[in-house]
């Protein structure tokens, strides 16, 4: 038992570094099952305006409402959603100095290494443990110069003016199914703000951790990056391994003013019970830069499609996916760019592996609006499968309407090649070996594309992947 | 059963079959009915398709669905199409490709060009069956807008069950390259020349595979 009432057991002996769980007193509890006494509880415990709690009562009504659309791998009816607690907090404000963070909490962190890496190489970090922010700080340098990096929470209380303005813009709670349930459910979540012309050197993390049982985590992210304003924003999420299942339905919105960069990079390494169901859309203004690399390991299921929108004249996109699908697992993910003004160009490149009944699909959608002239796009989707039953799908659609646009898409679907194998195993190396390098030498370029300590740290996740599939001897 | 069997086929279209391999050749028209051309292909057998829908200014609706399924071991397909569309035409056509049996290889390259207000769409689609091995597939899907107002679809669809194929897909879709304009009209040719020039450059690409006799059809 820790000093505030809460420990930690080891997992269910897996040896994942994630797979454990901490006991935890949760101060706030909506109870199990969604309605509207239940979004009248979270809004009325975070003290919210009138406009807001209205907001969360109309996206509740938009969810009764919403079917999944009929390409979903999901129905609506697949999850219980009165098995699932959807607001679970022991307080309300994230602490400025991990030693003030409950010791089970803090242990989590520790555990999944937040505070070393914030020590290390960041600039802020945010911490999520289930409903709200446990620890959130940013360095005085860059607090100095304007930059904020605190929870949505908080921002909607102390940014209100630059919050609202921005606020479900892109993802309004009628867009899809799980867009409405986060709206009439969402807590924690970043709210970053990044002044003109400031440019955040270092990158700043969250990191998004589910403890309990039968929970649903919503969280909502509102990023705005000023203009000629750069920010690196990375998010890594993980979850214990329990019998039911775990909700997880973020939005990320992010806005890039006028000549801005940003880079949004998602490590998703959720335990297999977790249906990862997330709405992610980012608007890019005149002359701006817009970076999605998204990696996409764990989960039951995942549905993820960040999009592009493509605002103003020469504004540049980029999606980089990665999905490991192995056994039971479901990566169906994609990317989409809106090109709606002239001379605005977008890469969007996939590499999947599915392992031993694993399945992957790339969902991908280009569209030039009519008066979107001189746009280019460039869309590439690599899939490689290993063993029997595993399946790939790539399903991309081209709709181009503006003049002068070049639109390319490729696609291409490989195995394991024989002959490169056996060159490796001629050179000494055993066959799971030889089996890794080459996965990692498919993967290679888009790895790289990682800040370094990510990539290496991926590099390692998709080699526990891959011996955790052969540990069941399935396809050697 | 046959080799190659024709489960369903439109109105006007020509086939030929010479012991396990049939020549199919669809000059079509804008008249055409919904009736989609299903095929199914045995061992050994091969089927070609060549679709060549010519420019017409009429306002032409073509929508066909080409289904060809391989169902035994060495049976092999290959489709080439050429449509253009102008006026108000829409032209949509759906092309599934389905390898249900060991060691069948198919490949699929359609071109498009759509000038005045056509819409145009294609959607194209590799399955591979669960459990097949040594399958190979090949798709490309080029389209050329001459007019900005031309509306473009294309959805190639890639969707494997197996480890054991190897599968690629390309779509493009764009205009005619400015560069390649300026160079010939550089070389003295006045601009309906050089777009014309380009023009048959594309047409050339897929034409050159079809049967000697009928490419000058077209």
């Amino acid at each position: 038992m820790g000093a505030d009432g809460g420990s930690c057991d080891s997992g269910d002996g897996t040896g994942a570094e994630w797979d454990f769980s901490c006991e935890t007193d949760y101060a706030y509890d909506a109870g199990y099952g969604l309605s509207e006494e239940t979004v009248r509880y979270i809004s009325s415990i975070k003290d919210e305006p009138e406009w807001l709690l209205q907001f969360r009562l109309n996206s509740l009504k938009q969810f009764e409402k919403i079917d999944m659309p009929h390409w979903a791998p999901l129905k609506k009816s697949d999850i219980n959603y009165g098995e699932i607690r959807y607001y679970l907090a022991r307080e309300q404000l994230p602490r400025k100095n991990w030693d003030d963070v409950p010791a089970a909490v803090r242990e989590t962190f520790d555990r999944l290494g937040v505070p070393e890496n914030e020590r290390k190489f960041l600039a802020g970090v945010e911490a999520q443990f289930d409903s709200e922010m446990a620890y959130a700080n940013l360095r005085e340098e860059l607090t100095s110069q304007g930059v904020l990096f605190v929870s949505s929470s908080d921002g909607l209380r102390d940014h209100g003016e630059i919050f609202r303005q921005y606020f479900a813009t892109l993802v309004p709670p009628g867009d899809n199914t799980f867009a409405a349930l986060n709206g009439a459910a969402f807590s924690g979540g970043s709210f970053i703000y990044v002044p003109p012309g400031v440019h955040v050197a270092q990158p700043l993390q969250a990191y998004f951790r589910i403890n309990a049982e039968q929970f649903g985590q919503f969280e909502r992210t509102l990023i705005v990056v000023g203009e000629n304003a750069e920010l690196t924003y990375l998010e890594g999420c993980t979850a214990p391994r329990f019998e039911s299942t775990t909700l997880h339905a973020a939005v990320v919105e992010v806005i890039a003013l006028q000549g801005a960069k940003v880079q949004y990079i998602t490590v998703q390494n959720w335990s297999d019970n977790v249906y990862n169901l997330v709405t992610k859309r980012a608007k890019a203004m005149a002359g701006a830069e817009i970076r999605w690399i998204d990696c996409n390991i764990g989960s039951a299921l995942t549905m993820k499609y960040p999009a592009l929108i493509l605002a103003g004249e020469r504004a540049r996109g980029e999606v980089l996916s990665i999905s490991v699908a192995k056994g039971k697992q479901r990566q169906d993910t994609g990317a989409r760019a809106i090109h709606i003004c002239p001379n605005s160009s977008s890469q969007l490149i996939s590499k999947s592996l599915s392992i031993d009944g694993g399945s992957t699909t790339f969902r991908g959608q280009i569209l030039t609006a009519a008066n979107a002239h001189e746009c280019r796009c460039h869309s590439r989707c690599d899939a490689m499968l290993i063993g029997e039953n595993a399946q790939s799908q790539t399903l991309p659609k081209i709709d181009c309407r503006g003049r002068n646009c070049t639109i390319e898409h490729e696609a291409s679907l490989s195995k394991i090649s024989d002959e490169q194998l056996f060159y490796l195993r001629s050179r000494g190396m055993g066959e799971s070996q030889a089996l890794s390098l080459m996965v990692n030498g498919f993967f290679n370029d888009l790895i790289r594309e990682f800040p370094m300590e990510y990539g290496v740290e991926l590099k390692r996740l998709i080699e526990m992947e891959m011996d955790d599939a052969k540990g069941h001897g399935q396809w050697m | 059963m046959d080799v190659i069997e024709i489960i369903s086929c439109p109105r006007g279209i020509s086939i030929s079959c010479d012991g396990t391999k049939c020549t199919c050749l669809d000059f079509a028209d804008g008249c055409r009915g919904k009736t989609p051309l299903i095929v199914t292909v045995g061992g050994n057998g091969s089927f070609h398709y060549y679709l060549r829908l010519p420019q017409s200014d009429g306002c032409i609706v073509f929508d066909q669905t080409v289904t060809i399924s391989l169902v035994e071991p060495g049976a092999s397909a290959e489709i080439y199409g050429l449509l253009s569309g102008a006026g108000s035409s829409s032209i949509s056509i759906s092309i599934s490709l389905l390898h249900y049996a060991d060691n069948t290889n198919s490949s699929c390259n359609i071109g498009s060009i759509g000038d005045g207000c056509c819409s145009i769409s294609i959607t194209s689609k590799i399955a591979v069956g669960s459990g097949t091995k040594n399958c190979s597939s090949s798709m490309q899907i080029n389209n050329l807008r001459l007019s900005p107002q031309c509306q473009v679809r294309a959805t190639p669809i890639l969707d494997t069950a197996t480890a054991d194929c190897s599968c690629s897909h390309g779509a493009t879709v764009g205009d005619l390259d400015r560069d390649q304009l300026f160079y010939l009209r550089s070389r003295g040719l006045d601009s309906a020349a050089a777009k014309i020039t380009l023009r048959g450059a594309f047409e050339e690409k897929i034409l050159r595979n079809f049967p000697k006799a009928s490419s000058c059809n077209g």
